[in-house]
């Protein structure tokens, strides 16, 4: 039903936790799921040094934001905006029909956080 | 067999008899008559076929609206997360999706598509009427406004002369306004996908008018006129301090080229145009020019 690396992701999430000294977080939730996921980064020099998430929900949203937060640790914040759910899907490989909201969520978190840090420090966007 | 009572929500499904009965709260149908009636967008998600056990039943509906807001049900959970996320796609790009789901996944992940059973979910877009908006109460205006009602839109017309804003001119209209352009513009909440339509008694007002329409929100917005006209009207905007780039989406000469002269021939190229924009069609090669090509090719 999911593939190994989301399985891997799911019982041994990568950057979970909090960031008390993030540069900006958000948190979104779906309302008809209750699906909850919140993401915060510390950037410097215009990259992601530090990603982390916490969320509640299904196994792929787990995943999905495992496999995001790792992915955007390091790259710049230009190279972080172009990511899109296309390629966050070829990442997690293959999900369930009834599950492949959860990336439009994790990739909405991530746009919500880009808007988040070009209005709280423009200095960090590029 | 199944009967729809429009009172109670989601009741029961008596299964023994065959017969299944089907409570709403609120009428879902009442509810998209009231989103459309209110200019809004949704998406109507229903179950059209069912294999096996699912927690919902066969013709289940649910409604969510632009804000992201539902009523009805197609089960809840990940599928109906899923569904929600592609309603807001189809009311989006205005296209019918079909999903289908199987619940048949593993219960050890708990993801609680567990029933069994599998299910197919047609989702389709609910759209307004788009809305017309007529500025001049004249003889073109009047076959504008036949031909646009036929083809599904919503007649707004606004002319300063009361002669000529009147029922009697426009029976097809839901409203006709008989007041100055420059008093009424304020009043107008014009949603996003209106179309306008400047084609007053002449060319001082349609300047005008023009002068306030650019400035509004819309999907389509046409001003009568000759190319010679547009580019004295728009010349003698930017003079006034308007920017060109407010004349970018501006039609005119309005209409698709079908070498039209009558004012029923002109309202078949005018309405032919709004309903290529209304269905998103490539129509560059037969639209009359658009005015600030116009400018840019004569060096504004």
């Amino acid at each position: 039903m999911y593939s190994e690396r989301i399985l891997d992701h799911f019982e041994n999430p990568r950057n979970a936790g909090e960031l008390p000294q993030a540069d900006a977080r958000v948190l979104v939730e779906n309302p008809v799921c209750g699906d909850v996921l919140e993401l915060a980064i510390v950037v410097s020099d215009c990259r992601i040094q530090q990603s982390r998430f916490r969320a509640k929900g299904c196994v792929p949203l787990m995943a999905c934001s495992s496999i995001l937060a790792e992915m955007i640790e390091g790259l710049t914040i230009e190279q972080t905006a172009s990511i899109n759910t296309t390629q966050l899907l070829v990442e997690t490989g293959p999900l369930p029909q009834a599950s492949r909201h959860v990336a439009e969520m994790a990739i909405q978190a991530l746009r919500q956080l880009l808007n988040k840090l070009s209005t709280s420090s423009p200095a960090q966007r590029y | 067999m199944i009967a729809y009572l429009p009172t109670a929500f989601l009741a029961c499904s008596i299964s023994g008899s065959g017969f299944v009965v089907v409570f709403f709260a609120v009428d879902i149908y009442e509810e998209i008559v009231a989103l459309r009636r209110s200019g809004r967008r949704g998406a109507l998600a229903t179950i059209t076929n069912v294999r096996g056990s699912i927690p919902s039943f066969q013709t289940s509906k649910m409604l969510v609206r632009d804000d992201g807001s539902i009523i009805g049900t197609v089960g809840g959970g990940c599928v109906e997360a899923e569904v929600w996320q592609a309603a807001r796609e189809v009311m989006e790009q205005e296209r019918p999706r079909m999903l289908s789901f199987n619940l048949n996944e593993n219960p050890a992940h708990d993801t609680g598509l567990v029933c069994g059973g599998t299910l197919d979910i047609f989702v389709e877009p609910v759209l307004p009427s788009p809305s017309l908006y007529l500025f001049g109460g004249g003889h073109v205006s009047q076959a504008i406004a036949r031909v646009a009602s036929l083809s599904g839109f919503q007649i707004h017309v606004i002319d300063d002369r009361e002669a000529y804003a009147s029922r009697e001119r426009f029976p097809e209209a839901v409203t006709v306004t008989a007041e100055d352009y420059a008093t009424v513009f304020p009043k107008l909440t014009l949603p996003e996908d209106s179309y306008l339509v400047i084609c007053t008694r002449g060319h001082r007002d349609d300047m005008r008018v023009l002068s306030l329409a650019v400035r509004q929100p819309a999907k389509y917005l046409a001003m009568i006129g000759s190319r010679r006209k547009v580019l004295t009207t728009c010349r003698e905007l930017m003079k006034e301090g308007l920017d060109a780039s407010l004349f970018a989406n501006l039609r005119a000469p309005m209409g698709i080229e079908i070498g039209a002269v009558t004012p029923e021939e002109i309202a078949v190229s005018v309405v032919a145009e709004m309903i290529a924009v209304r269905r998103n069609q490539d129509i560059g090669g037969i639209s009359k020019s658009r005015a600030l090509d116009l400018l840019s090719a004569l060096g504004r």
